[in-house]
């Protein structure tokens, strides 16, 4: 009876263990395990082929409203979040952080040089679709929407998607986070048309 | 922004006996106490250069004569609040302090009485370039003032215009994680708390 008291305890106390690691675990959001803090890598140059190639990586993978933070393997890992609420971090962008993040910035406004940021660094950038639209920050700038062409981007105050394919119809291939529900990916889009959006340009490309 | 006016005066009056009143409750102010000059109108009362540059910065937002505009002069900086009953949108500016030029804004969505977040601005800076952050808070029902707490400051915004309250915080910007933390309680007109919170917001959409 002695020798196994001691192995009760142990096993009492290895359960409770387990249990609060898995109450951990499941409390733990997508941001929380997975995301980091670390500083963006400034490279020289910066291309517009670059930049799509940046943003295929977030396709697929969410929405998350004010993320900034996506893995690369086409799972939303943070689906069906409560709508408008960025502190369940989920996986994923909104439109701006995607833009932000695409249009490799800096955190700085007067800043408009190129900064490589991993896709698990969570960063949103300090920017709205509305200050796009306005071209707020020394990158940004307000641009005729007839000229837009790749990686160019449409603005309305609420929401800012960015040319993934030029159309001839009227309509354009829109690489965007576009809603929970929707999540990241390429639509077809009427923007160029819409009174609500106007043009932005990143500037500083390299080609 | 304007010299100070009549009812401008009253209610800044208004807000600091209520701040006095509020002195009892919990949610102690810290510090210097600042009572942030306030002014309701409709668009056409005002031809502020500040308010020509917030609708020149929203060039789709469409005057008409029910537009209203809550404009506020606080501690840390100035902001226009702009709502019309034909949009659905809540327009802000966010101006310097002393300076008035306009480093910042947002757009929220505003339908009966719900804003769908607080629609963080983190562009502007204090004269030292550190950041600051300004949100909207709604006032619950009955709520006469908002105060923002700092480390040695007070803050208090007299709620005005059935509108959001546009905040300001210094200590409480996250910049490198575009969000910020304001330490918000909202008072009646005896100073009785309604509500306290620490608002988190990030910038958003």
């Amino acid at each position: 009876m002695s020798l196994l008291r001691p192995r009760v305890v142990f096993l009492a106390a290895f359960l409770v263990a387990l249990s609060l690691a898995a109450a951990k675990a499941a409390l733990a959001t997508f941001v929380s395990a997975n995301c980091n803090y670390n500083a963006p890598t400034s490279s020289p140059n910066m291309y517009r082929d670059g930049s799509v190639t940046v943003a295929l990586v977030a396709r697929y993978e969410g929405y998350h409203w004010g993320g900034g933070c996506w893995n690369d393997n086409d799972v939303d890992e943070g689906p069906n979040e409560p709508l408008q609420t960025s502190s369940t971090g989920g996986e994923g962008g909104d439109c701006s952080g995607l833009t932000f993040k695409v249009w490799r910035e800096s955190l700085n406004t007067g800043d408009g040089g190129h900064y490589q940021w991993g896709r698990l660094r969570n960063v949103h950038g300090p920017y709205t679709a509305a200050d796009f639209k306005a071209g707020v920050g020394v990158p940004n700038a307000t641009y005729p929407k007839a000229d837009a062409i790749v990686m160019d981007a449409f603005a309305s105050s609420t929401h800012i998607g960015m040319v993934y394919q030029r159309g001839t119809s009227g309509a354009d291939q829109i690489v965007e986070a576009k809603c929970e529900a929707c999540g990241t990916n390429i639509f077809t889009r009427t923007y160029r048309s819409d009174s609500s959006y106007g043009g932005v340009r990143r500037m500083g490309w390299t080609g | 922004m304007d010299r100070l006016t009549a009812p401008r005066a009253l209610t800044v009056v208004a807000a600091g006996l209520l701040l006095a009143a509020g002195c009892r409750d919990h949610a102690k102010p810290t510090g210097r106490v600042f009572v942030g000059h306030v002014r309701v109108a409709g668009v056409g009362r005002f031809r502020s250069p500040p308010l020509r540059a917030c609708l020149r910065r929203f060039g789709e937002f469409r005057v008409t004569r029910r537009t209203r505009v809550v404009e506020r002069e606080g501690l840390l900086g100035a902001s226009l609040t702009i709502a019309d009953p034909r949009s659905p949108l809540l327009y802000g500016c966010d101006f310097t302090p002393g300076r008035r030029t306009l480093c910042g804004g947002a757009v929220g969505e505003w339908h009966a009485g719900r804003l769908n977040d607080p629609r963080l601005d983190i562009l502007c800076t204090d004269r030292a370039r550190r950041p600051l952050a300004v949100a909207w808070v709604v006032p619950v029902p009955r709520a006469r003032a908002i105060v923002v707490r700092e480390r040695r400051v007070t803050e208090v915004y007299p709620v005005a215009g059935g509108l959001p309250v546009r905040i300001w915080t210094r200590d409480g910007v996250r910049y490198e994680r575009s969000s910020a933390v304001f330490d918000v309680t909202q008072r009646a007109a005896d100073g009785r708390t309604l509500a306290h919170e620490r608002l988190h917001a990030a910038v958003a959409g």
